[in-house]
């Protein structure tokens, strides 16, 4: 028979819900993607509520501001041969060196809790999408599973390749756009870890919705 | 600009300049310190995980921290 024919035996099918739960996998905390992740809740949760996923951008998003930080750390060994900063007393140098890596450390924590603290939330009754913009700004989006339409992902450009991430893009029945109008009913979800493993469970979770006889189509 | 140094009894230099605006910033560091504080306490209370007690810690450190700092800057 020939090699095509084969293929579909070839391919390695995703774990499943119930399979990840057995497994214990995707249990990390500080990761990118946790699977029925243990004593996490959210603000507007029910009782009988379950998470089923809670994740965030690939750890790899953050390469960005810590090579900038990075380099920053090692700025004031050399700032002495500006002549401009060599003129400035002793003691004016080293508060500006204080001060600089005061905020340094500032920009560090402040990227770290953006990181961590923009999630995702799918449980067994909807989805949470959790955006903190700025420190001063914070934007929850909410859908029941029973009224999403369509679901699907795209990886796009290198990293995206080498570290299995992508956007994942959720159609709602929605009519709603947010607040600053400048987004429509549907929901993304950016640098997803596995996004090929989350769709699989979302999907899971519509069909699951489908023989309750809850959707609303 | 001679006048008035020899009125106020203070010598202006770049120094003295940049002292002032490092201390100005380490002060509104401190703000924005005590401003992390009050949103990782928010942003644990949106989404609450087993591991917000430790971030909440780090930016409590941080803002101590700053404290300390902006007292030495200050006082130097």
């Amino acid at each position: 028979m020939a090699e095509l024919f084969n293929a579909q035996k070839q391919t390695e099918e995703l774990p499943g819900l119930a399979e990840l739960e057995e497994k214990g996998q995707f249990k990390n905390m500080l990761g990118s993607l946790m699977v029925s992740p243990e004593r996490t809740s959210f603000e507007s949760q029910d009782n009988d509520e379950k998470v089923i996923i809670l994740g965030r951008k690939h750890f790899s998003t953050n390469l960005g501001w810590m090579t900038l930080a990075c380099m920053a750390f090692f700025v004031p060994m050399f700032w002495g041969e500006f002549p401009m900063i060599k003129a400035l007393t002793i003691n004016v140098n080293f508060i500006m060196t204080l001060a600089w890596y005061s905020a340094l450390l500032f920009f560090v924590i402040q990227n770290f809790l953006l990181w961590f603290y923009n999630v995702y939330i799918v449980t067994n009754e909807r989805l949470v999408d959790v955006d903190f913009i700025g420190l001063l700004y914070k934007d929850i989006d909410v859908t029941q599973i029973d009224r999403i339409e369509d679901v699907n992902y795209s990886q796009r450009g290198m990293m995206a390749s080498i570290f299995n991430f992508g956007s994942v893009v959720i159609e709602t029945a929605s009519e709603q756009k947010s607040d600053d109008g400048k987004r429509g009913p549907d929901f993304d979800f950016e640098a997803v870890a596995n996004p090929a493993l989350v769709v699989k469970i979302i999907s899971e979770l519509m069909e699951e919705a489908d023989k309750n006889g809850e959707r609303r189509d | 600009m001679e006048n008035i140094e020899k009125l106020t009894n203070i010598q202006v230099t770049v120094s003295s300049i940049i002292g002032v605006m490092v201390k100005i910033l380490m002060v509104l560091l401190l703000v924005l310190a005590m401003v992390m504080v009050r949103q990782s306490a928010l942003m644990d209370k949106v989404v609450k995980l087993p591991v917000g007690n430790k971030v909440k810690l780090l930016t409590w450190s941080y803002f101590g921290l700053m404290i300390v700092l902006t007292a030495i800057v200050i006082l130097v």
